[in-house]
């Protein structure tokens, strides 16, 4: 079976192979095929390869799985085909956007946005406030630009991800 | 002794003190929100009541539902663990006038010791030294901002009902000080209800060591030993250890004594804690007495070998303490790492649902958890989900257990702190042992954990686990969540067993 794993934004084909009981062959991207033993008990996976032995326990993150493995978290997400040709374009129509959108890293209230429309902001500038689990956060902007969109006001509730503010790059004229 | 004690509180407190109500024969009562109706605690009790819709304020707050929850369950007594209300006089007030034995000190001890303010003045009558600040809340920023500039920026701005960081600014600059007010006046507010905010000079290079202490109803009054609190990021404690690699003994035998005396002084019963702001000198300033457990209270059972939630049931029914400060001999180190529902980077609160999870155990552990798999961490509450503490006989091996015991620690489904662990651990100052509360403004070392550059066989796994997964759907066999089928794997590993 052909899938596409999305990982750390890259996208790698990769092909499993039954060959046996518990027995799979798996090649990831050009990297030449292995043959592993692999017990899958629910989330869980040991696999054997070789002398090596790896525990991985998944977990679904969303979007995402996240493997751990000897105390690291790798996100990933397993892919069908018509899915991953989805992601190849959505990533290429990303990667050439020019605007910034600052995002609610977190479901929560506002607390108090400190920009107006049109206003300039410089990169690590506090632009609005978000209360979570009885904290402040201050979010900063990432890039030079002008406020181009505030889409939330104080005492909304956002979810996760929501779009607070979007900016636009500096045009040319505003450098005197 | 009683045979039924109601916990109003949630999450790993709630769960801690009912474990060593069990140990005591007495059967637990857990009150709830409707958010937490399956949690783990609502599952460890014998009794269980809902006290309200998810906010806390309407819920574990209110203090009419909860002594309600204590008549319709038969409660005899009342632990109310930490936060919540805890700190509150009034509710310990209306569970004593109810007929309940409440688990905490007597009314007036949290009210003289609850208000910063009033607890300043207490000790300081007592002889306890403490850092000059303002005695008053503040109510006109103009001159709080004058006196801020006559004891000399940088100045701190706490909460006067406050604790656990929450409406506490440290202004470096003249300038930024109302800036600063505002916001901590908007934070006191709403996490207390109360926006009242006073002023003090801030220590440089500080170290937060606090005393744990027990007194008795027969007059015994003793400490157990302090506790080293210097690992914190916004004033929120994220590493403690027991004993501090920072103070003398001769400092420690000091702050002992002291820290008796300003339990003394508000005619103290039962378990606090005073918490101090040590110097590079070793000259140490009272800064709060909590009236309460505190979160960091297992390194001190892990050192000690005592259990402080047993001695606060036992004072509560009138029975002396079981040890006296003879009998107090520490042994060995102990380190506790908070686990938070939190971004290690950015430092952003994670809530979400945990999708699988598996606890460390061996040597040295203790874990103490308010969560387990399929457990929803929401928003409402504090995102502290666990604590996991190592023992070993030296500080340095405690160290190394830690980062075996954070290895083992699989917690899926949201983002936890456990890498920002590893990098404190790791960091050459903490792991000399000089370090005081700047420590995480500092640079922290990057750290690899084992698994990290063996991302091929988390793809191999990912990608066959997905594929068996596939099979089952498509041979029509009942499909397990994200998984393959419970008889698939039952199948597997019978073969793989034989």
């Amino acid at each position: 079976m052909r899938y596409t794993v999305e990982i750390d934004n890259e996208l790698v084909p990769v092909v499993v192979r039954p060959v046996g009981t518990g027995r799979y062959e798996v090649q990831i991207g050009d990297q030449p095929a292995r043959l592993m033993d692999a017990a899958v008990q629910q989330d869980y996976v040991h696999l054997i390869d070789g002398l090596k032995s790896s525990a991985v326990q998944l977990g679904d993150g969303g979007q995402t799985v996240q493997a751990h493995l000897d105390g690291a978290v790798h996100k990933l997400a397993v892919l069908d085909n018509r899915t991953a040709q989805r992601r190849a374009r959505e990533r290429d129509a990303q990667l050439s956007g020019g605007a910034s959108i600052i995002r609610s890293p977190m479901p929560g209230r506002i607390v108090a946005v400190t920009v107006s429309k049109g206003d300039r902001v410089r990169t690590g500038q506090g632009v609005i406030i978000v209360e979570a689990m009885k904290m402040e956060n201050e979010l900063r902007a990432e890039i030079d630009g002008l406020v181009d969109e505030i889409h939330v006001k104080p005492d909304d509730l956002v979810e996760g991800n929501a779009t607070l503010i979007t900016f636009a790059p500096l045009g040319d004229e505003t450098h005197e | 002794m009683f045979e039924r004690v109601l916990v109003a509180n949630r999450g790993e407190i709630a769960v801690r003190v009912m474990r060593t109500l069990r140990e005591m024969g007495i059967s637990p009562i857990a009150i709830y929100s409707e958010a937490d109706r399956h949690s783990l605690h609502v599952r460890m009790a014998d009794q269980a009541v809902c006290v309200g819709p998810e906010a806390s304020s309407a819920s574990y707050l209110v203090i009419d539902a909860v002594l309600d929850a204590a008549r319709r369950t038969g409660a005899q007594a009342i632990h109310p663990g930490y936060g919540f209300l805890s700190e509150n006089a009034e509710f310990a007030k209306r569970v004593i006038a109810a007929g309940i034995s409440w688990i905490g000190p007597p009314p007036a001890a949290i009210e003289a010791m609850g208000d910063k303010l009033i607890a300043r003045r207490t000790v300081v009558a007592a002889g306890v030294p403490v850092v000059p600040g303002l005695s008053e809340p503040i109510t006109d920023p103009d001159s709080a901002a004058q006196y801020a500039s006559e004891i000399g920026f940088p100045v701190m701005l706490k909460a006067s009902a406050g604790g656990g960081g929450k409406g506490m600014r440290l202004v470096q600059d003249p300038a930024d000080f109302r800036k600063a007010l505002d916001a901590a006046k908007r934070e006191a507010a709403s996490a207390f209800g109360n926006d009242a905010v006073y002023l003090e000079k801030f220590i440089s290079e500080p170290h937060h060591v606090e005393i744990q202490i027990l007194c008795d109803t027969h007059g015994n009054a003793i400490h157990v030993g302090e506790r080293e609190c210097s690992v914190q990021r916004r004033h929120q404690k994220v590493i403690e250890e027991a004993p501090s690699p920072f103070i003398t003994e001769e400092t420690r035998q000091k702050m002992g004594l002291v820290a008796v005396e300003a339990a003394k002084a508000c005619q103290y019963v039962g378990a606090g804690t005073v918490e101090f702001l040590v110097g590079g000198d070793q000259g140490f300033y009272f800064l709060e007495m909590n009236t309460r457990l505190q979160v960091e209270h297992p390194v001190t059972e892990l050192v000690y070998g005592v259990d402080l939630v047993a001695q606060q049931v036992r004072v509560a029914a009138g029975l002396p303490l079981s040890f006296t400060q003879a009998d107090l001999v520490p042994r060995g180190h102990a380190l506790e790492c908070r686990i938070y529902a939190e971004d290690p980077d950015t430092f952003m609160p994670c809530p979400g649902d945990i999708t699988a999870l598996q606890w460390p155990s061996g040597p040295g552990v203790r874990v103490d958890a308010g969560v387990d798999v399929h457990s929803v961490v929401p928003m409402a509450y504090d995102p502290m989900i666990a604590k996991i503490c190592t023992w070993a006989p030296t500080r340095e091996h405690a160290i190394q257990r830690m980062h075996r015991v954070l290895d083992e620690t699989v917690i899926l489904g949201l983002t936890t702190n456990i890498p920002l662990h590893h990098r404190i651990l790791a960091q050459p100052d903490f792991k000399r042992g000089r370090y005081d509360t700047s420590l995480l403004n500092g640079e922290l070392p990057t750290v690899q954990r084992l698994g990290e550059p063996h991302q091929a066989d988390a793809i191999a796994a990912a990608a066959i686990a997905r594929y068996e997964n596939d099979l089952a759907r498509t041979s029509g066999q009942g499909l397990a969540p994200g998984g393959a089928s419970p008889w698939l794997s039952q199948g597997r590993s019978t073969q793989l067993g034989g």
